[in-house]
Parts: structure tokens; C-alpha cells; sequence
């Protein structure tokens, strides 16, 4: 896809935002395209009335209500719509043909082809809507949705059973499971979440509380592991494997557990495992002492200790990198391979690594002004608000998206003219 | 409780006292504790259910290794009677030497420590009514003993001992289950939160107007996390932050995903993997919109 964007073109002032404002009620969601080349808002032009905002130019249908405004990698904006007491999804300018009672978590597929989103229909069923196609099957309720990495295919968690007020006895007959394309797994449990699909789009994980109240374990396609713990959290598929990976807690402490063996060390806590793109080194948040977070890089945590918050690890597209943000002492840090970068910021983006892995940039606060910082160098330019920055193809360009002076504005730059 | 909930509530003990004497409960356990019977659907109905077996391996799993340690809590105490002028249950019970904490720790856990975890389902329905019903997890006992002795953490054991098995009192239940099942205390679905900020802001604008709700606004000053009853039964609070918020200035925001109730009735049955959970899922909120505080309602 990122060849469609225009590498050449260093600086184009797109839309001048502030005069928006004198324009609408208010501007929500402002969020510019993956080309950088659009910038589009839900906008209230009149009294509960609301429509989408590109590049200064009104779509023509207006709706009661509007939220989750995205783009795809088509650079068409995709938003959940609401009008004639109906939900839909608007793509483009067009909308879906099927409506429901409410439509939420819209989650698109990897390549932004395939669009899904839990729904609830008339009869207050739910379930999920894929490509504006609804599962056959809807249930009393259904949450979290989640999409295959091939868009077609799509699960949710799901409960099966009628809930009676304040009848105790209901929780314990075992009211949750997924469902994957609108089919429930034969087993269901205590409770579920955090389900997720392997690399082949083939199989679906998830935690499941399963024979008492304080018993958890991972369901495989249905089939929890033989082994329970006291604590699980949501499971990851090793890419191009059927194996299952998820943090678990033993009497020992915290750890992750592989098909239900162990193969970490104990910490205080572990959590956010990710598998590098190649399935062959493996990183989490861990816990080494109450109160001190940093990330473990197959087992062996990093020297820098932080005092307040970590961020999910990221791994280089090759696997040998992993990035990080954490927050030490109020302020937020750069880490890259335990390496801390110099500047601290007031807040700061997840990293984005080139694709060949060499460089690093993101979008970080530092005095109230957003600033694009690569490689541990903070760019020259203040901006008012920034989006993630997209490095070109061969690494040697960032695309940056902000807004300068009250205008949305969108340079390619090489990291040294940063 | 509403008004009319709490009148009737008054109404039937006036009643009551009026009728006379009502049924007591005797424990078969310790002959000395008498309290009237108060029927719980939480402890007569799911005490039904258990084995002295599943008890024992419950038991077992919570105390454990602690066991020689919480045995010699229990064994040093000199009962010099400080906990219990301590304990506002014992000073507004004339004083009953069975609402001592001293005593219900000795009744619950130090019984079940005695009889080596061979307890029967109607002794775990008697610690049940001790440790739920007689005890606010105050700390004031724990603060005041001389050797330090923390009593109130034994209660605690025994609260998540009987939660393990089901058997607490059936509000309590009630909210541990919803707070597993939806992470909120109130059943509400994803979709009926969301609703309900919607239909809010709606609401709002008549009386403050272009008012707004924001949802997952990245990089807000504030991430407000209702409690679970006001988008549920309190809703005019939501738009009444919004107010307080659009006229203060505020840049807020509130979440569109799991994790919106800031409160946290796990902790009261010592479910402590659900307690994880909530605490975990109200940081990943602040994470994921990378907001620069949390402002929870209490």
C-alpha cells in the first residue's frame, strides 16, 4: 500500500482546521488518511446533526449520531452511523445496506479490507456483522469482537444463556464461550475474554474461567489446556504455529506457559507477551519487584528497571529490535533494545521501526507541543498535534501528519531533515 | 436502597418487634452464638451444593503454606480484649464476647486449622455469616493489637474461602459475579454503556448546550471512569460530569471499552484475580488513549 502514497511531494498544507471551527457546532475524531493526503472529522454543522469533514468538504447525508471514524489503507474513511433509529457503517460515501439496533468495536482486518463490528439487532440479540454480512446465529450478548488476519473470518465472546436478576445460581451454570463465524464453541465457561486467532486464520484462543470462580485456563478452538491456573492473561498464537502462548500464575508467581507448560521464569507479574514476526524470540512485561516494571526478552529481563508504567514491547519487523515506551519518575522515556534514549517527554507514542529495522521514530509531548522523534533525536518542527509517522518502503523517508499553526499539514522528510 | 426499599425495611422491623421474639439461629459449633435467622438465598442455597471434600481441597488451596503462620496468629493472641473495643460490632452488641474479632477468627479459620480442613458445608455456611455479615473489614482490630496480630486479614482469608465455594450473601455474589463476568458491578453490556453515553449527550444539550460526551479522545488531560450504577441507574451523573467538565474547561475524555466502572467489589470477597483485572483494565484504558491522569468516581 505504501506505494500509493507520494514520497516526492515534501510539504502540503492540506486543510486549515482552525477555520473549521467557525464553521461547526464541534469537530470529533479529526483523523488523517495512511497517505496523509486527507484529513476528516465528524463535524456538527447543525444542532445533533452530524456528517464527515475531508479536507474541508462536507458529505452530503447527515446523521443523529457518529463515532469511530478510521480510514483504510484505500484512504476511504469508515465510520459507524447512525440515522432513522438505525446503526450502519458508512465507507466512503456509502453505506451498508443491513442497519442494527447498535453497532460497536469496529475492527478492521490487517489490510483494512474487511470490516467487523459487534451489533445488537431489534430483538436486543447480538452478535457480529463481517463485510455487511451478520452471523446467522445472534445470542443474549456478544462483546469484543475480533478478525482474522485474512478478514474472513471473524469471533466474539458471547453468552448463551438468559441471565435472571439476582438468581446467583445462573453464573454457575457456565454462560460464556466464543463464538467464531456465529457458531458457539461446544464448551462453555465460567467467563471468557482476550480470545484472539492464530496466523493462519484457522484456529481461535482465548482465557476461560473454568471450574470454579478462582480457576483459569486457555481455550483452544474450545479445549482448554489440561493445566489450570490461578490467573491467566490473554493468549497469543506463535505465527505460522498451532502453539499458544499467554502469561499464567502458578503458587511460584507469574510466568508464561506455552500448551499449558511453563517455559518462562517466575516474576511478579507478567503480561502483553508478543512474538517476534519470524516466531522466534519472545517478549513481555515483567514484574521483577513490586512496583518496578521492564520488559524480558526471552525469559531475561532488561537492566533498566522503570518506577511507573511500561508499554507493550515492539518488535522490528526483522525480530532482532524491540522498543518500548516507560514511564519513570513522571516522565516518559524511549527504550530501544534496553537502551534509554537521552530526552524524557510529558507523553509519547508507541515506536514505529522502518522496515528494515534500523531506525526508529514516534510522536512524543514535550512542553505542550507534539514533536516527531527519530532515532533518539527530537525534530525541529513544533506541532499542535501529531499522528504516528509511516517510514517509506526503503526506510530512508518518514511521513509525518500534524497540525501547524491550526493547519493539518503533511511532510516527507529524510530522519536528518527532521 | 431506595426510600420505599429502606421504609419497608423499617416497617417490617417495627413489625417485628412488635410480633415478639422471631426464630434464632443457634450455631451448632459454638453454643454461645445466637443470632436471629436471616435467610440468604447466597448462604442456604449454595451451601447445598458443596462436599466436605471440595471444602477441604478449597481450603487447602487458599491457606496452604500459610498455615503454620496463621496458626501461630491465632495462638498468640493473650486475649487482652484490645480488638474488640476496637470492634464497633462488639460495642453495639452489649459487648457479646461472640463479635469479639478475636473470636471470629478463632470460630472461622482457627476451627477449620483445628479440624485439619475436615469441615462440613454448614460450618462454611456459619463462617460465611460471620465473616460477610459481622465484620466491615475495617482494620480498626488489626490496628489495635499490641503483638500487631492482623485479624483482619484471616477475615479476608475466610471471605475468599467461602467465595471460592459460593457461598456469600447473595448481593455480594451477585456483584462478584457481574464484576468477573462484564468487569462492571451492574451487568451492563458493552453496547448499553456505549447507549447510554449517547443518550446522554443528547439529554445534556438541553441544558447545557453543544454539550458533549467525548469517547476515546487520544491524549485528553482526563480519563473519567464512572462508577458501575451511574451509567446503569444513575444516568443524569454522566451528563452532570460533563457539565462540570465543559464548563471547567477540561480537556476529558471517557472509554468506549471494558473497564469503565472504577469501582472494584471484588476486593470485598477477595477475588483477587478479578481485582487484577479491573485495576489492569482501568491502566490499559489510560494507555491505550495515553491520557495524562484518571478520575475516578467514589
Amino acid at each position: 500500500m505504501e506505494e500509493k502514497i507520494d514520497w516526492g511531494t515534501k510539504e502540503k498544507v492540506i486543510a486549515d482546521i482552525n477555520s473549521w471551527k467557525g464553521r461547526f457546532i464541534d469537530i470529533r475524531e479529526l483523523t488523517p488518511s495512511h497517505d496523509g493526503e486527507k484529513i476528516a472529522a465528524i463535524v456538527q454543522p447543525e444542532t445533533r446533526k452530524f456528517t464527515l469533514c475531508i479536507n474541508g468538504k462536507l458529505q452530503e447525508n447527515l446523521f443523529d449520531r457518529m463515532y469511530s471514524l478510521r480510514f483504510n489503507l484505500e484512504n476511504q474513511p469508515i465510520c459507524l452511523v447512525y440515522a432513522d433509529f438505525q446503526w450502519t457503517v458508512l465507507v466512503g460515501d456509502t453505506m451498508w445496506e443491513n442497519g442494527f439496533d447498535m453497532m460497536w468495536n469496529l475492527t478492521l482486518s490487517p489490510d483494512t479490507k474487511s470490516i467487523a463490528v459487534n451489533i445488537r439487532t431489534a430483538e436486543m440479540t447480538s452478535g457480529v456483522c463481517l463485510n455487511d454480512v451478520p452471523w446467522e446465529n445472534t445470542f443474549f450478548e456478544a462483546s469484543d469482537v475480533v478478525i482474522s488476519p485474512d478478514g474472513k473470518r471473524t469471533a466474539s465472546h458471547v453468552q448463551i444463556r438468559q441471565r435472571e436478576e439476582l438468581n446467583i445460581h445462573w453464573f454457575y451454570q457456565k454462560n460464556f464461550t466464543v463464538a467464531v463465524d456465529g457458531k458457539a464453541w461446544d464448551n462453555s465457561f465460567l467467563t471468557t475474554w482476550g480470545a484472539t486467532f492464530s496466523s493462519d486464520s484457522q484456529h481461535v484462543a482465548s482465557v476461560v474461567m473454568t471450574s470454579d470462580a478462582a480457576t483459569y485456563s486457555i481455550a483452544v478452538d474450545g479445549i482448554p489446556w489440561d493445566k489450570e491456573f490461578s490467573g491467566c492473561w490473554e493468549p497469543i498464537f506463535v505465527p505460522g504455529t498451532l502453539d499458544v502462548i499467554a502469561p499464567v500464575e502458578t503458587p511460584r508467581g507469574w510466568t508464561l506457559a506455552e500448551n499449558g507448560a511453563i517455559i518462562w521464569p517466575y516474576f511478579h507479574q507478567v503480561y502483553s507477551p508478543k512474538v517476534s514476526p519470524d516466531g522466534k524470540r519472545l517478549a513481555a512485561i515483567v514484574v521483577p519487584e513490586v512496583g518496578k516494571w521492564t520488559v524480558a526478552i526471552d525469559g531475561k529481563p532488561w537492566k533498566n528497571i522503570f518506577n511507573q508504567m511500561i508499554f507493550n514491547p515492539i518488535f522490528s519487523p526483522d525480530g532482532s529490535k524491540v522498543a518500548t515506551i516507560a514511564k519513570h519518575n513522571n516522565k516518559y522515556l524511549v527504550v530501544v533494545d534496553d537502551k534509554v534514549w537521552p530526552d524524557s517527554f510529558e507523553n509519547a507514542w508507541d515506536p514505529v521501526f522502518s522496515p528494515q529495522g534500523d531506525k526508529v521514530a514516534l510522536r512524543a509531548e514535550k512542553k505542550g507541543k507534539f514533536f516527531i522523534v527519530a532515532n533518539g533525536k527530537i525534530g525541529k518542527t513544533a506541532y499542535e498535534w501529531l499522528w504516528d509517522p509511516i517510514f517509506s518502503p526503503d526506510g530512508s523517508k518518514i511521513l509525518i501528519r500534524g497540525i501547524e499553526n491550526g493547519k493539518y499539514v503533511r511532510r516527507v522528510l529524510s530522519i536528518d531533515e527532521i | 436502597m431506595n426510600e420505599f426499599a429502606i421504609e419497608r425495611y423499617l416497617n417490617r422491623i417495627i413489625e417485628e418487634r412488635e410480633q415478639g421474639e422471631k426464630e434464632k439461629y443457634v450455631s451448632p459449633y459454638f453454643p454461645e452464638y445466637v443470632r436471629e435467622v436471616v435467610p440468604d438465598m447466597g448462604l442456604d442455597e449454595r451451601v447445598s451444593q458443596l462436599t466436605t471434600e471440595q471444602i477441604e481441597r478449597v481450603i487447602k488451596r487458599v491457606i496452604g503454606k500459610q498455615t503454620a503462620r496463621l496458626k501461630s496468629i491465632i495462638e498468640t493472641c493473650m486475649h487482652c480484649g484490645l480488638c474488640s473495643d476496637a470492634c464497633q460490632w462488639y460495642i453495639s452488641n452489649d459487648r457479646d464476647p461472640t463479635y469479639a474479632p478475636v473470636a471470629k477468627i478463632r470460630m472461622t479459620l482457627g476451627e477449620m486449622i483445628k479440624r485439619n480442613f475436615k469441615v462440613d458445608p454448614e460450618f462454611i455456611k456459619f463462617c460465611a455469616r460471620v465473616v460477610f455479615t459481622e465484620c466491615n473489614i475495617c482494620h480498626r482490630c488489626s490496628m489495635y493489637c499490641p503483638f500487631g496480630l492482623d485479624i483482619t486479614a484471616i477475615i479476608r482469608l475466610v471471605r475468599r474461602i467461602c467465595f471460592i465455594l459460593g457461598v456469600v450473601p447473595q448481593r455480594q455474589l451477585d456483584q462478584a459475579q457481574t464484576h468477573i463476568t462484564f468487569l462492571n458491578q451492574v451487568w451492563l453490556s458493552q453496547n448499553d454503556y456505549l447507549d447510554t453515553l449517547f443518550w446522554r449527550e443528547e439529554e445534556g444539550i438541553y441544558e447545557l448546550k453543544n454539550l458533549r460526551i467525548p469517547i476515546d479522545k487520544e491524549g485528553a488531560e482526563i480519563l473519567w471512569f464512572p462508577l458501575g450504577a451511574e451509567p446503569k441507574t444513575g444516568v443524569d451523573h454522566i451528563d452532570r460530569f460533563a457539565k462540570i467538565m465543559a464548563v471547567a474547561g477540561v480537556d476529558w475524555t471517557m472509554t468506549s471499552k471494558d473497564t469503565w466502572d472504577s469501582s472494584n467489589m471484588s476486593m470485598f470477597i477477595n477475588d483477587y484475580f478479578t481485582m487484577e483485572r479491573i485495576v489492569r483494565g482501568l491502566y490499559e484504558n489510560a494507555k491505550r488513549l495515553r491520557v495524562k491522569r484518571i478520575v475516578l468516581t467514589e
